[in-house]
């Protein structure tokens, strides 16, 4: 494997060679002066010694370079895999088992009979005992705060917090779990070694700047921080995902309907007929079929259930039936076949009316509660009392008030962002409020004139869906027999529901989130129009009120390992003879106060997206990530080799100073001129 | 020394004098006059009698004037170490009546000054001496062949250089000179940088003479300098040797004064002997 520079910066410096170079050619020019007489003998010494002088020379240049060279290379802290590892490398103090246990890891893995995560655990273990000596062993699931130590090794099998669940992943929260363990305990030099199938939903990939900062701050606390990844992208098999969306339960005198709406994901494209079997309670059973056209869009559909109206209170389970048609003996992921649901829980509905005038909250109060039905209930505050308003217990507000401003407007939105309806009466006074950057609100309040007994006539509305639409039985509302003689001009647009004869509107929905808005441009009231009858407001609150009730509903379907309602503890499974875990399991649970509930996984392991591993590498941004293919664990660790480069530069020092020391004069260079020579013979 | 004055050297050549000096066979040729008839009639063979013969000195002072006799790092310029000790010497044989000259060359001659003995002579070379100065290059071997010619009668010629020449042609010339029958001295002046070359760090050198520039570095090349110093000694010395030339080495960091003694009282025992 080719060797990489931790650092580049240090590559700048490169012209640096040249100093040696530059320094001996100004040595050159500056050399001592000296004016000599007897250069014969200089002469014939230089034409001996210049061959071995000129070498010597050119090795010494040779070894200044090479020692700045290894200088600047050092700086660079490069590293190189391969067998340098084996040599120069070294193991990690912490070896830290990430495990993935979400519920789309237990779709079929590589192995047959084997998931995702069963196979990942499997080699997990096998390269952890042959290739993590002296590494201390910790296994973190994604649902744990912090690792805990793993001892002995052969015991990762056997954890219960490596077993299956039904939860979703959120690896960009483990990885800031991970930091603030190794930023509380600092452990040394760690590896990750993460088994994940690398969905999209469980690894965040939008956002971006949260990455980057984790993966800084990881890097930050321990610069030699690898992660490696086991990559279980493989889904072999046909699958198919199954998630209820919603259940409405209603009583039909002695019966009672339940429709059940389900969605099917699926990572294929056949066109097939997929069946369904539906549990209601222990007893009740029926086979459905769901047709899927070709293509990969999942498939909504909703089921309409008879069911006993005897019990108030019921429970179900759908789920996609294993062995039939289109499912080719056992799907990809059994765990994401099924689906669970609660019904008929007994719920008091409430509203909230906010009133500024008397009469028109009471007549308010009665559309939203009449006396009779027992499961809705309405609450009435005067302006003054608004702050002990709770939204969110309410299925709807009305509000004939001047507009919310501030926290109110706020806390306003986001109630109705979660499902809520708010239904706005004229204050009297214009006044306006901002919408998701548009101005809607109140204009001028329009009389109609004297002696016009009709007065404004509503004579266009939808009578196909909507407050103001035609009954089941296909009668029509009696909007054009009400009469109004005062209205307040709605501004803002919207899509208008109903309107008068001369274009206004008299109705106004704006969407927002799960909920909606809506204005109403006159009152019920005596002065302003006919609408305190109660032929039109009673029906077009209680579908209102219909429609903000939806989350109540939803409150009894929760998401396996994101709702929290009390303690683990406090939770009992209910049906199909299973102990199961309301923490990390689907299925059905029930409180000790009596209350059901159905836990679901969480939709978004339905997502058939798998992110490609450089993408993966390119979220942990400065991190060296390797991937593993599910075989070889442990192999491309660079070894640093910046030690190796100080020791060739003083190894080039050490000979570049053997070679310009002067030789000792004992070896042959001692003067044997004598000074005065034997007398010449005559 | 043939001359017509009588000096106080006593000649190497046997002549009449009132002297005996020593006896030896008799060969055909020689004057019967001097045949000794005692040692005739006592021993039956001819033998003549031999006489020393006290005579005046002629004395050329030859001084290298070329630009490498003015290095002087250890120890005085050797040119003014051969000044001072040629203004010494010239001035102590003119005083005893020995008569002196001087020639001055560097490629070329420069001053030819005969040799006398009167003692405003001596002013003159002196003169001569103190405004010459260094310069040139060095035509040693060149000058020496001519004094070699020029110079009939038999002379002591005392040669005051750093022989920084071919050593070949240098002793081709000290041969010439002995072939002349001329005596001959050599100081050969040196100073103690230029042999023992402790120098340490990486140097220009500029020929003196003709500034060419040598860069090196006398750590590298120092035993290869002192090995090529001592192998042209040794030829010079064995040379000098050879032709029975007297050869002084001078280090410029001496005391001239001795050296010149030295070469007197040797020179005086040497005529004794």
């Amino acid at each position: 494997m080719l060797g990489v520079l931790e650092y580049t910066w240090p590559l700048y410096g490169l012209p640096l060679i040249a100093i040696p170079v530059l320094i001996h050619l100004f040595n050159r020019l500056r050399h001592r002066k000296l004016n000599w007489a007897a250069m014969m003998f200089l002469r014939q010494a230089s034409r001996k010694s210049t061959r071995y002088a000129r070498l010597r020379q050119w090795l010494v240049l040779l070894f200044r370079v090479l020692a700045v060279l290894a200088l600047i290379l050092m700086l660079c802290q490069p590293k190189m895999g391969g067998m340098a590892t084996s040599v120069f490398g070294s193991r990690p103090d912490v070896i830290v088992l990430v495990i993935d246990r979400s519920a789309s890891m237990e779709a079929a893995g590589p192995k047959a009979l084997q998931s995702k995560r069963e196979y990942a655990l499997q080699e997990l273990l096998k390269q952890a005992r042959d290739k993590a000596a002296g590494s201390r062993l910790m296994v973190m699931d994604h649902m744990a705060e912090r690792p805990t130590e793993l001892k002995p090794v052969d015991s990762l099998l056997d954890l219960p917090r490596v077993k299956a669940t039904d939860t979703s992943a959120d690896m960009l929260a483990v990885m800031q779990r991970l930091h603030d363990w190794i930023e509380e305990t600092t452990p040394g030099s760690c590896e990750v070694w993460i088994a994940s199938d690398l969905q999209a939903s469980n690894w965040s990939p939008d956002n971006e700047e949260l990455w980057k900062a984790v993966t800084d701050d990881l890097k930050a606390k321990d610069n030699e921080l690898v992660v490696r990844v086991v990559t279980l992208k493989e889904n072999t098999r046909e699958n198919y995902a199954l998630v209820v969306e919603d259940v409405a339960y209603r009583k039909k005198g002695s019966q009672g309907e339940l429709d059940l709406t389900v969605r099917i994901e699926r990572n294929n494209t056949n066109e097939i007929t997929l069946p369904l079997e539906v549990r209601m309670g222990s007893a009740q059973r029926e086979e459905w079929e769901v047709r899927m056209p070709s293509g990969r869009q999942p498939v909504r559909h909703t089921m309409t259930i008879e069911v006993d109206a005897g019990a108030d209170v019921g429970w179900g389970s759908v789920a996609v039936a294993r062995g039939g048609q289109g499912a080719k003996g056992a799907d990809g992921n059994i765990r994401d076949d099924a689906g669970y649901f609660v019904y008929g829980q007994t719920k008091l509905i409430q509203s909230a009316i906010v009133g500024l005038d008397e009469q028109a909250r009471t007549f308010l109060g009665i559309a939203a509660a009449p006396p009779g039905l027992t499961n809705l209930t309405s609450r009435i505050y005067k302006p003054e009392e608004r702050e002990g308003l709770e939204l969110m217990e309410n299925g709807m507000v009305i509000w004939q008030d001047v507009l919310p401003e501030g926290d109110t407007a706020a806390a306003i939105e986001d109630y109705v962002r979660d499902g809520g309806v708010v239904l706005f009466f004229p204050p009297g006074e214009p006044d306006q409020l901002e919408l998701e950057g548009k101005t809607v609100g109140w204009g001028k309040v329009d009389t109609a004139a004297q002696g016009n007994k009709e007065g404004f006539v509503v004579d266009k509305w939808d009578i196909k869906e909507g407050p103001l639409a035609n009954t089941d039985q296909g009668l029509s509302l009696p909007v054009l027999e009400m009469q109004t003689w005062k209205r307040q001009r709605i501004i803002g647009g919207g899509i208008i529901l109903a309107s008068f004869s001369d274009e206004e509107p008299f109705l106004i929905r704006h969407g927002l989130g799960e909920g909606q808005i809506l204005f109403c441009a006159t009152l019920p009231h005596d002065d302003w129009s006919t609408l305190n009858e109660g032929m039109v407001l009673l029906p077009m609150v209680q579908r209102l009120l219909g429609i903000g009730a939806i989350r109540y509903g939803k409150a009894q379907l929760l998401s396996s390992g994101e709702d929290t309602l009390g303690e683990s503890n406090d939770w009992k499974s209910v049906g199909d003879g299973d102990a199961r875990s309301f923490a990390t399991e689907a299925g059905l649970f029930r409180k000790t106060d009596g209350r059901l509930v159905a836990v679901n996984r969480p939709a978004k392991e339905s997502d058939q997206r798998m992110l490609a591993f450089e993408q993966i590498k390119k979220q942990f941004g400065a991190i060296e990530v390797f991937e593993v293919k599910g075989e070889e664990l442990v192999g491309q660790r660079m070894a640093k080799l910046w030690q190796l480069m100080l020791v060739f530069m003083a190894i080039f020092l050490l000979v570049e100073a053997r070679l310009i020391m002067p030789r000792s004069t004992d070896e042959g260079a001692e003067i044997r001129v004598s000074k005065t020579p034997d007398k010449a013979a005559v | 020394m043939v001359s017509n004055i009588t000096g106080q050297h006593k000649s190497p050549h046997r002549g009449s004098s009132v002297e005996f000096a020593e006896y030896r066979k008799y060969v055909p040729g020689d004057d019967p006059r001097l045949l000794d008839w005692r040692v005739l009639a006592r021993t039956d063979r001819f033998f003549i009698r031999e006489f020393e013969a006290d005579t005046n000195l002629r004395c050329y002072m030859v001084l290298d004037c070329s630009t490498s006799m003015a290095f002087g790092e250890k120890g005085e310029r050797k040119f003014d170490m051969a000044r001072k000790m040629l203004a010494t010497l010239s001035y102590l044989l003119v005083q005893q009546g020995d008569a002196v000259g001087l020639e001055l060359f560097d490629d070329g001659l420069l001053a030819d000054i005969p040799p006398k003995r009167n003692p405003l002579h001596i002013k003159y070379i002196f003169d001569t001496l103190a405004n010459a100065n260094p310069k040139g290059e060095t035509g040693l071997v060149g000058q020496l062949h001519d004094l070699a010619e020029k110079v009939r009668q038999r002379a002591l010629i005392v040669i005051f250089s750093d022989c920084f020449c071919d050593i070949d042609e240098l002793l081709n010339c000290f041969q010439h000179l002995r072939f002349q029958k001329h005596d001959f001295a050599l100081f050969h002046l040196l100073d103690p940088l230029e042999m023992d070359f402790d120098l340490d760090r990486p140097i220009r050198f500029v020929d003196m003479e003709t500034d060419d520039v040598l860069l090196a570095e006398p750590e590298v090349i120092r035993e290869q300098y002192i090995d090529a110093v001592n192998e042209y000694l040794t030829k010079l010395h064995e040379g000098c040797n050879k032709f029975n030339a007297d050869y002084r080495r001078v280090w410029t960091n001496e005391d001239y004064e001795k050296i010149v003694a030295e070469f007197i009282v040797e020179r005086e025992l040497f005529a004794k002997d």
